[in-house]
This record gives structure tokens, C-alpha cells and sequence, in this order.
């Protein structure tokens, strides 16, 4: 293909050069009309295919990891699917009723079947016509003979509409360089997978499936958001360049995470972890976490069967036992639309503006008082006080604090009365995100120990956008004025209550981000841990009383370019060539 | 409702009974209902007031959408009738 030129947005640092490998191309198969005398044979190439196919998933799962179960019960589902009864009927029917090539009878019968799947209302059983979509196009690739192995099978760029965890298990690991895909949000599979593996990944690149090729030389800069397909010799250069450069500087951030990050005037900035994983804790000194700003917990509850008391309470302990500081664990922050079949899944037009986070535990208290009795069991498995603290999501009420502190005490007492180890009472903050908790953060602060703000929801809630809706997209404004301020109003009432308030958005590891929020004197940012030794060194190379002045000038303007254009300046002046080494949304891509 | 109310038809066997699987059939049990299912020689069908389906085949089962404790009726035709409807009803009468 000729040089193209595609943006994406960056879910995973770094940049790789390689040969992209499309997963389950989604080619319409040819209609191709057999003789009756092929009808036997072309239903044999078929059942043969789905064999295989079937193999294949089969030896995946084997792959994987211990930690990850539940991305077993889904390629088992698929394997089922492979021997589907209905799935091989009607393709069968349709061969010999029409004289049509399997693979294009296979086609027909997989979309009527997603379609089914798609048309159904409960949101789990919605999700499985990714399912059947995935075997379909497996058997299909079998049915048109693509080999799974090509000659240059290291160095992969892989892409795909979106990546499920099969696939990852069906290649070697170490020959992906990096993962393209045009679904897929900073918190899907793909982002988790590629953060979890340290290599570049970009989701939301549009025109991927249009302007690339399988066997195409491509490369992916998980930095500015840039994918260029069939490169010059010069684009090449530049980037091996830029490559090597980035690897060399990420080495030397490593090699000085452990240190604390103080600015040049000496103002220490805590440097937190997001995490998804319990595994992650012990890896995160390594990266110099100060401690974990936000666990998130609704890994465990997106499994098809609800977790146990005692399950929810070894994964928080060995939160707690591993990480390097102390650990803020969000209490589960889904809406019944995330939550698989375990309780009867609410379905609601506006999921965002729904039931979720403390409104949908505070409606599931059996669900709820579990988690917290698994918290308050897992704060006293550690010797140290304080260690583990509570966070709670959504806030947008006083009354929903006070509400949680009652059954914190009720859980408190039935423990106690069974005569189970565990903390009376441990420090409990709340995720500032909701418009309506800005407004009342003085009364907030008077019901919990901390504030972390949850930069990516407060901006879609300030600007009422539907973060789904990409023609909205445009909106998500973290230099708009409103925004600003709300920044600014947490920060110094909470301040003013002896609150420490830290952040864990998207916005944490931008470095516009970090300048304004340092420069209003945050006590904490949590980034995702491979943004963290370089938001570090960043942190170290800024001046916070000229942080200070630059936030107070942004306050006052009413022109997002202008400021823009002021920390943009400034980040040059402190950073110089290694801006380019951070990601940043606010600017957006800067190649 | 038990394994012991299987009714004995003329060609097959039935049984009326409530889905007692936790979470209602998701991807797991359906997939352990076809695979059972897919060892008899009896054809085997799943009515709910959702409709109809074919208990051989995990997305015609899926599809269902048979929530918790929705009340159910196996019905199978075949000559191992009564063991195959005794098997999948195994099934649903589990917890989880």
C-alpha cells in the first residue's frame, strides 16, 4: 500500500517498527457457485476448517496465564462454538440447498447469528456476538488457506477492529511489537494487555482497516499517536532514531524512579500507581510508586460468578502486603450495564448518568458489604496502620458518605460479634467527579480523610458529554476554563478541611496536566504504571512556584489556545527534546 | 420439582423444572449444557417463555437468555431420552 499517515489515541507508550499482522481479516468471501457433485467435499474443507479451529483454541487456552481464568471460560465458550450444532446445520443446508461455497454460506449464517446476539436486550449476551464473530472469522481464515505463520514472524505490529484475549495467547509473546486497533478505549483489553507487556499500543485509529495491508512495513508511535503505514526510508530513519533515542531515555527514568520526586524548589509531589491487578502491587516499587492511588476492583466482578468474601479478601490483602506505600482501593465502580449476569442486570438508557458506582453498591448492599468486609479484614492483615484505605466512586451526595460510614460500622460490629480479625475503622476518601460534588466539596470534607479526582469522568460531566460519542469527542476539554477552576476549588477546599488531594485521571500523566495541577498544589498524582518513572523525571525538572504563577495566569484567561500555547512553552523550556517522550491528550498529536 | 418428575412419552421423556443456576445461563453452563447434550443420541430442546431451543447448540441455548429461576421445560425424542434429559437437568438444578 502507498504511504499513509493515521492517528490514533496512545494507550500504551512507546514506539516499534514492524510487519502488521491483521487479526481475523474480515473479508466477505467470495460467492462462489459448486457443482452438486462438490456439495461432499466443500462440507468436509468445512468441518475440517472448524477442526482445526477448534485445535487451535483448545491449545490457546492451555496459554493461559494462572491470573487470568477468566479469559478461559471465554475461549471455552468459543470452542463450543466451533462444534456448534446450528452454526454447522445451517451452513451445511446452505451448501447443498444453494450450490455455494462454505465459506460463503459460513459468512451468511455467522452475521444472521450476530445479528441475533446484537438484537438481544441483556448487555452480557450482547457482548457474545463478539464471540461468534471471532469463531466465525477464525474459520473462515482457515477456509481460505491464510497460513498462521509468515516468514517474518518477529517484530509483529499487531492490528485488529479490537483484540480479545485469545488472540494474544495464540502467538508468541515476545515477537509483538506492538498492537493497533480502530475499537477499543484506554481501558479495554487491548491497553491493558500492551501496558501489561510494555509495547506501544493505539486504539481509535480510524482508516486502519481501509489503508493497511497484512505484510506491511508499519510503524506505531504510542507517543504522538501516529501510525504510518509503508514508510519512507526517511520516515524509517527518523523513527529507529527517535526509537533508540526513547528507549535510551525511558532506561535513564528507570534507573532514577526509585528517587523521590521533588521539584526544583524542593516541593515533593507524591507519585501514586493506577492498578488493575493484585500482581501488580510487587512490581511497582520498581517503577518508584510511592504507593497505589487507585485499585481498581471491578476486575474480580466481571467474571460470570461473583467473587467470594474470602476471594475479595486475599486479593486485597496481597494489595496491601505488596505495595510499595499505602493502597487506596476503590470500592467496585460499575453500573448494572458492566456487570455481567451476576445480579439482574439493570438496563438503562444512560448507563453514564445511571446507576453506577456508589449509587449501584449502596442499592446492592449484600454485594456492597461484602466488599467491605473483605476491606476491613485485608486493613488489618498488614501490621501498619493506615495502610489500606477505602475510596469511594461517584460521590454526589453528603448523604451517600454518611450512608457508607453506617454500614462500615454495622460490617465493623458482625465481624467483631464472629470474632474476625480485622481494622475497626480505616481512612475513607471520596472520588471527586460529579459536577455536584465540586460544588460541596467543603461538606464533603468534612465526611472522609481524602479526595482523589477522577479527571477523565469530572471532564466528561462538566462538559455533558457521552464519552461513547465520538462526535462529541471534540468536547473533552481538560483546558477549559470550567474545568480549570473545578481543578482549583477541590484542591484548595480540601486543602482548607487538612485534606491531602491527589488525581488519578488520564490528565495525571499528561505533562499539561501535571503542571497545572502541581501548580495548584496537589499533593499526589496516580498514573498508570509505565507513565510513572517519566512523570517522575518530569516532576524533577519542574520549578512549582513557576507552576504556581503559570496556573494562577491560566486561571485567569478565558483563551484555551493561548494557555496551551503558555504550558506548551514551558514544557519546552524545562524539557526540550524529551517533551516528545511524554504522552499528552491535551495537545494532542504533536508529529 | 426433581429429577424424579421426568414424565415417560410415548417416544422421548419430559421435565418441568426452575433454571437453579446462579447467575441465569451465561456462557459457562450453556457451554457445559451443549457438551453434555452433544453425548446423547436423543434430540433434546429447552422450552422457556423465552422460546424454543436445541440444547445441542451453545448459541441456540445462549440466546434463550433464560434468567435465574425461570421456570423450564426439557424435552428430548430419541432413545436415550430419559438419560439425556436427566443430565441436563443436573445442569440447571446446579448453584452455579
Amino acid at each position: 500500500m502507498a504511504r499513509a499517515h493515521l492517528f490514533g489515541t496512545p494507550v500504551s507508550p512507546g514506539i516499534a517498527i514492524g510487519t502488521i499482522r491483521f487479526l481475523h481479516v474480515e473479508a466477505v468471501p467470495e460467492m462462489r457457485r459448486i457443482l452438486p457433485s462438490e456439495v461432499e467435499a466443500e462440507k468436509g474443507r468445512l468441518l475440517e476448517a472448524m477442526e482445526a479451529v477448534r485445535e487451535d483454541l483448545k491449545t490457546a487456552m492451555g496459554k493461559v496465564p494462572a491470573d487470568m481464568q477468566e479469559y478461559r471460560e471465554i475461549i471455552a465458550a468459543q470452542v463450543e462454538m466451533t462444534r456448534d450444532p446450528k452454526l454447522v446445520n445451517s451452513t451445511c443446508q446452505m451448501v447443498e440447498q444453494e450450490h455455494v461455497g462454505a465459506a460463503w454460506a459460513l459468512s451468511k449464517v455467522v452475521s444472521q447469528l450476530v445479528e441475533v446476539f446484537r438484537s438481544l436486550d441483556d448487555p452480557y449476551l450482547k457482548d457474545r456476538a463478539q464471540d461468534v464473530r471471532v469463531v466465525g472469522m477464525r474459520i473462515l481464515n482457515r477456509l481460505s488457506g491464510a497460513s498462521r505463520t509468515h516468514a517474518s514472524d518477529t517484530n509483529l505490529i499487531l492490528a485488529a477492529e479490537d483484540v480479545s484475549p485469545a488472540d494474544i495467547m495464540d502467538l508468541d509473546v515476545r515477537s509483538i511489537r506492538g498492537i493497533v486497533t480502530r475499537e477499543g478505549g484506554i481501558t479495554s483489553h487491548t491497553a491493558i494487555l500492551a501496558r501489561g507487556m510494555h509495547i506501544p499500543a493505539l486504539v481509535c485509529v480510524t482508516n486502519l482497516l481501509v489503508a493497511a495491508r497484512d505484510g506491511d512495513t508499519v510503524i506505531i508511535d504510542g507517543l504522538g499517536g501516529n501510525v504510518l503505514i509503508s514508510p519512507s526510508e526517511e520516515d524509517t530513519q527518523d523513527y529507529s532514531r527517535r526509537e533508540k533515542a526513547y528507549a535510551a531515555w525511558q532506561a535513564s527514568t528507570r534507573d532514577t524512579a526509585r528517587w523521590p520526586a521533588d521539584t526544583r524548589d524542593a516541593l515533593r509531589v507524591g507519585v501514586l500507581a493506577n492498578v488493575e491487578h493484585a500482581s501488580e502491587a510487587a512490581e511497582l516499587s520498581g517503577v518508584g510508586a510511592d504507593g497505589i492511588g487507585l485499585y481498581r476492583t471491578e476486575f474480580a466482578f466481571l467474571k460470570e460468578v461473583m467473587p467470594s468474601e474470602e476471594e475479595l479478601f486475599e486479593e486485597y490483602a496481597t494489595v496491601v502486603r505488596d505495595a510499595p506505600g499505602h493502597g487506596a482501593i476503590r470500592t467496585l465502580d460499575v453500573g448494572g450495564d458492566k456487570l455481567t449476569r451476576a445480579q439482574e442486570a439493570v438496563r438503562e438508557a444512560n448507563p453514564a448518568l445511571g446507576l453506577r458506582g456508589i449509587r449501584f453498591t449502596l442499592h446492592n448492599q449484600d454485594l456492597f458489604k461484602s466488599q467491605l468486609r473483605a476491606l476491613l479484614r485485608a486493613a488489618a492483615s498488614s501490621p501498619e496502620q493506615g495502610r489500606l484505605r477505602i475510596l469511594l466512586p461517584m460521590i454526589s451526595m453528603v448523604e451517600e458518605v454518611r450512608a457508607v460510614k453506617r454500614l462500615l460500622q454495622e460490617v465493623d460490629q458482625e465481624l467483631s460479634m464472629r470474632g474476625i480479625a480485622h481494622a475497626a475503622s480505616v481512612p475513607l476518601g471520596i472520588m471527586v467527579e460529579t459536577p455536584a460534588a465540586v460544588f460541596i466539596t467543603d461538606q464533603l470534607a468534612r465526611e472522609c480523610d481524602f479526595f482523589s479526582i477522577g479527571t477523565n469522568d469530572l471532564i466528561h460531566y462538566l462538559m455533558a458529554i457521552d464519552h461513547n460519542n465520538m462526535r462529541v469527542a471534540y468536547l473533552a476539554e481538560a483546558m477549559h476554563p470550567a474545568v480549570i477552576r473545578s481543578l482549583k476549588r477541590i484542591i484548595d477546599t480540601g486543602h482548607r478541611e487538612g485534606l491531602s488531594v491527589s488525581a488519578c485521571g488520564e490528565l495525571s500523566s499528561d505533562p499539561f496536566g501535571v503542571v497545572l495541577m502541581l501548580g495548584m498544589g496537589i499533593d499526589a498524582l496516580s498514573v498508570s504504571p509505565p507513565f510513572l518513572p517519566g512523570i517522575k523525571h518530569l516532576i524533577r525538572q519542574l520549578d512549582a512556584q513557576a507552576c504556581t504563577e503559570l496556573a494562577s495566569q491560566v486561571l485567569l484567561s478565558s483563551d484555551i489556545r493561548a494557555c496551551k500555547h503558555l504550558v506548551n512553552e514551558m514544557l519546552q523550556k524545562v524539557l526540550g527534546h524529551e517533551l516528545a517522550f511524554l504522552t499528552s491528550t491535551v495537545m494532542g498529536a504533536r508529529a | 420439582m426433581s429429577l424424579e418428575d421426568i414424565e415417560i412419552l410415548p417416544r422421548g421423556a419430559r421435565l418441568t423444572l426452575r433454571l437453579k443456576i446462579a447467575n441465569g445461563l451465561h456462557a459457562r453452563p450453556a457451554a457445559r449444557i451443549s457438551r453434555e447434550a452433544q453425548r446423547y443420541r436423543s434430540s433434546l430442546r429447552i422450552i422457556s417463555e423465552n422460546g424454543e431451543a436445541d440444547a445441542k447448540s451453545i448459541l441456540d441455548v445462549l440466546s434463550l437468555a433464560i434468567p435465574h429461576n425461570s421456570l423450564c421445560t426439557l424435552e428430548a425424542t430419541g432413545p436415550d431420552a430419559r438419560e439425556a434429559v436427566a443430565a441436563v437437568g443436573t445442569i440447571f438444578l446446579q448453584q452455579d
